[in-house]
């Protein structure tokens, strides 16, 4: 699954470090989401939504092979 | 689980230690029984429990501490801690099966089996552990 936790955070000038304090999770995990390496949860995913006032779908694209 | 909840039932855990620390000593020291044994025990459980008692003790009253329990628990280091634990599970298994059928061909003397196989079990799971934390 992929997402644009990379491009909508530099659209709104934050660092890593302020994404990860404004979802309560450490610096990495936001480092390992943008690398594709992991897949949040549905409610972690939906706080990083919120933090760029989108939904979910606009934030993850979910490809064919995941549904 | 929230970092407060977590620092209770780790002080609850500490807790835990240190009588288990303070009945060996008493078992060895006072009753005589096992001595070696109960004097190792001890010295593994009462200072563990000791030392965890204090830090999170100490965590309640200092907030960054406090932050750093909460991300130790935030859901992909469980998420690694719990991929860990299943292959480090799977890893034991067939250890214990390679033991098993090699005890028919070998003299394994069980004590020296059990202390070996004390320090590879946690030893496989931190190693995953470590490699899970690159992985993901």
């Amino acid at each position: 699954m992929e997402n644009r936790i990379k491009e909508l955070r530099e659209q709104k000038n934050m660092t890593q470090q302020n994404l990860a304090e404004s979802v309560r999770v450490s610096r990495q995990t936001i480092i390992s989401l943008e690398n594709g390496r992991y897949n949040p949860s549905i409610f972690l995913a939906y706080r990083i939504a919120r933090i760029f006032g989108l939904s979910i779908e606009q934030v993850f694209l979910f490809g064919d092979e995941d549904l | 689980m929230n970092a407060n909840e977590k620092v209770r039932k780790e002080i609850f855990l500490s807790k835990i230690f240190i009588l288990v620390g303070l009945m060996a000593a008493v078992v060895g020291g006072v009753f005589n029984y096992q001595r070696d044994m109960m004097l190792g025990l001890t010295t593994g459980f009462f200072p563990t429990g000791i030392g965890l008692f204090l830090v999170y003790k100490y965590s309640l009253k200092n907030p960054s501490m406090l932050k750093n329990i909460e991300l130790e628990n935030e859901e992909r280091n469980i998420f690694i801690n719990r991929e860990a634990g299943r292959s480090a599970f799977w890893i034991s298994f067939l250890y214990m099966f390679i033991a098993v059928m090699l005890g028919n061909m070998v003299n394994i003397p069980f004590k020296a089996f059990g202390i070996f196989t004390l320090f590879f079990m946690p030893a496989i799971y931190f190693l995953f552990v470590f490699l899970f934390h690159k992985k993901y």
